[in-house]
């Protein structure tokens, strides 16, 4: 983990510094060998398969492949192989959950599809389940699993601000989405993660996903939220953390008491 | 039947509120013209020309040397992006996307202010704006005659914090972003324009400018269409159109919620050069009940209606560049 950045407020820079150190002996080993390593969820066809909806484009296969290119590791489950389960809490009763074997076991989380606030809508059902609720059925970065930091919902209105709360179980450094539906091309997923070679995180999902390429039109509201352990923890999080830089894909320190936000706002539309 | 009297109400409500008001509609029988669209990639010196005057722009000083334009590898190889570096020490991101022709600049300083000391206002900031895109226009980078105030939209950039036992939670505007749109004859082009960030402090955070160019010319106080762009008559109501997307928005069992439909034009996402006419676009999301009863919200949609031909087919103007590339096969006894 690089503190290289952490510098805007030196004051408290050692005493994050002991607290981060701290917080990782607590919970353990960093996310993976050296963190680079992702799940992926997608749903685009919901015809004819107990979840109607809208079928949609294809918007993380591009995303893998950078990925891949980066040095990650990891598995892409497309419809029929993307089941809500791999979401759930192993550990919550009568879900059947298998975060432990799927949604939590890498340092990136991505599920792309359709959603509500807080919600996600897989494509295919199975078990009689098309749909994850984030703050009663998923607890990534904890309990099975324990292995998430980072989730990106390319989904609608699953971060919108009316439902910030039903996020803060999740035990994760970062999630990204969106305040309201946006158009998302195939691409967009890859520039994102392109850009965070030497932009942070929150500003560069936030740049990246506010038109769609080449439009003009201003149409989505993307937000990024980050849990940290007080106000300048989560600022420094927000300010530090970029993916295909490496820059903190180690787990979350736990247990985190803040949140702070960025958003560009285009309204809420849809939501 | 549900669902038609939904859609019914949705687009009842828009009815009431006109369609957006952003664009001219011509009516039945009037003219409009199609024009010859083009994306194309500048030379590296003219990205450089340009990026200094932006740069001159949001660093309030003169560069003292050309920037550097070099291309940007990506993972795979590719070279999708260039960057610009304006001096050693800016604080300046810059990036050219030449398959869209657009330039893209953050202050990596200013947007770091989440905490401001004062706000402006918005008055302040479009005349901030304002001030900008007339620099901008002097030193070549854009057309002042192809933006209209009146149609400028305003969005802002939020940060918000607090702690997850609810007892402190505040947020604070940072930026105004202010957004304009390329305009042929009143009527908006969505592939063509300038965003101005301008962050609460007065300062200048950030800006996008590019996209499409068009090939027209100026006599008579309208603008023109040059090459295969020409003349047309509108033949098709509004209200024939809004009964076709009615019956196209989605599939049985989902409702569309509009979020804004308006003439438009629209360039073609697969195309390097295309002859664009207006069309009136729908863009929407689907809502529908889960198995479970619970709302879900599909992702956006955007379809676009001919205004002259009454046979042409909705366009879906969000396509996708490619099919769905199947994933990993999962063993169903895990």
């Amino acid at each position: 983990m690089s503190c290289a950045d952490f510098r805007t407020r030196p004051a408290t820079r050692a005493r994050w510094a002991a607290l981060l150190l701290g917080a990782m002996l607590l919970t353990g080993s960093p996310a993976g060998a050296d963190g680079k390593r992702y799940f992926i969820d997608e749903s685009t066809d919901f015809t004819g398969n107990g979840c109607s909806n809208a079928d949609l484009n294809d918007v993380t296969s591009s995303l893998r492949t950078c990925l891949n290119d980066s040095g990650w590791t990891g598995n892409r489950y497309t419809n029929a192989s993307a089941w809500p389960q791999d979401f759930y809490e192993q550990t919550l009763a009568g879900l059947a959950g298998l975060d432990n074997l799927y949604g939590d076991t890498k340092t990136l989380a991505v599920y792309a599809g359709h959603g509500n606030r807080a919600l996600l809508q897989f494509g295919f059902q199975r078990s009689g389940r098309c749909l994850v609720t984030l703050d009663t059925q998923a607890r990534l970065g904890t309990l099975a699993g324990d292995d998430a930091a980072y989730a990106m919902y390319v989904t609608s209105c699953t971060i919108n601000l009316d439902s910030l709360s039903r996020h803060f179980d999740q035990q994760i450094r970062q999630s990204f989405g969106y305040h309201n539906s946006p158009p998302v091309k195939d691409d967009q997923p890859r520039d994102f993660f392109e850009e965070t070679d030497d932009l942070d995180n929150a500003h560069a999902w936030i740049e990246e996903m506010e038109d769609r390429p080449g439009w003009f039109t201003g149409d989505n509201s993307p937000i990024t939220l980050t849990l940290g352990q007080g106000s300048s923890h989560c600022d420094w999080v927000r300010n530090t953390a970029k993916l295909r830089a490496g820059t903190l894909l180690s787990d979350a320190p736990q247990p985190h008491s803040w949140y702070c936000w960025i958003m560009y706002d285009h309204g809420s539309s849809g939501c | 039947m549900i669902r038609n009297t939904a859609v019914a109400l949705s687009l009842v409500a828009l009815a009431a509120s006109g369609l957006d008001a952003q664009s001219v509609e011509p009516k039945m029988g009037e003219r409009l013209a199609s024009f010859e669209m083009m994306r194309g990639k500048r030379g590296a010196d003219e990205v450089a020309r340009r990026a200094a005057a932006v740069a001159d722009l949001l660093e309030g000083k003169r560069l003292e040397k050309p920037p550097v334009v070099k291309p940007l590898r990506s993972p795979d190889g590719a070279e999708r992006r260039w960057q610009v570096i304006s001096s050693e020490d800016s604080a300046l991101r810059i990036r050219y996307i030449p398959e869209l022709d657009e330039l893209r600049v953050l202050n990596t300083e200013v947007m770091a202010d989440t905490h401001p000391e004062k706000d402006v206002g918005q008055v302040a900031a479009l005349e901030i704006a304002k001030r900008s895109v007339a620099r901008l226009a002097a030193a070549g980078v854009i057309e002042e005659r192809h933006f209209d105030w009146k149609s400028a939209e305003v969005a802002s950039t939020w940060v918000g914090e607090g702690s997850l036992d609810g007892r402190l939670s505040q947020r604070r505007r940072t930026e105004y972003r202010i957004t304009l749109r390329r305009k042929l004859n009143g009527i908006e082009l969505a592939n063509a324009g300038l965003r101005v960030a301008v962050h609460v402090s007065g300062r200048l955070a950030g800006l996008r400018v590019g996209g499409v160019s068009v090939a027209s010319d100026v006599a008579g106080g309208q603008e023109n269409p040059k090459g295969r762009g020409q003349w047309l008559v509108r033949k098709v109501e509004t209200a024939d159109l809004e009964r076709r997307f009615q019956r196209d928005a989605g599939p049985a069992g989902t409702r569309p919620e509009v979020a804004w439909a308006r003439v438009m034009y629209v360039m073609p996402e697969s195309r390097t050069e295309a002859v664009v006419e207006p069309l009136l676009v729908f863009s929407y999301s689907l809502k529908s009940k889960a198995e479970s009863g619970e709302e879900v919200v599909s992702r956006r949609k955007v379809l676009g209606y001919s205004l002259t031909d009454p046979t042409a087919k909705a366009i879906d103007l969000v396509p996708p560049t490619r099919p769905t590339r199947e994933g990993d096969v999962k063993q169903s006894s895990s």
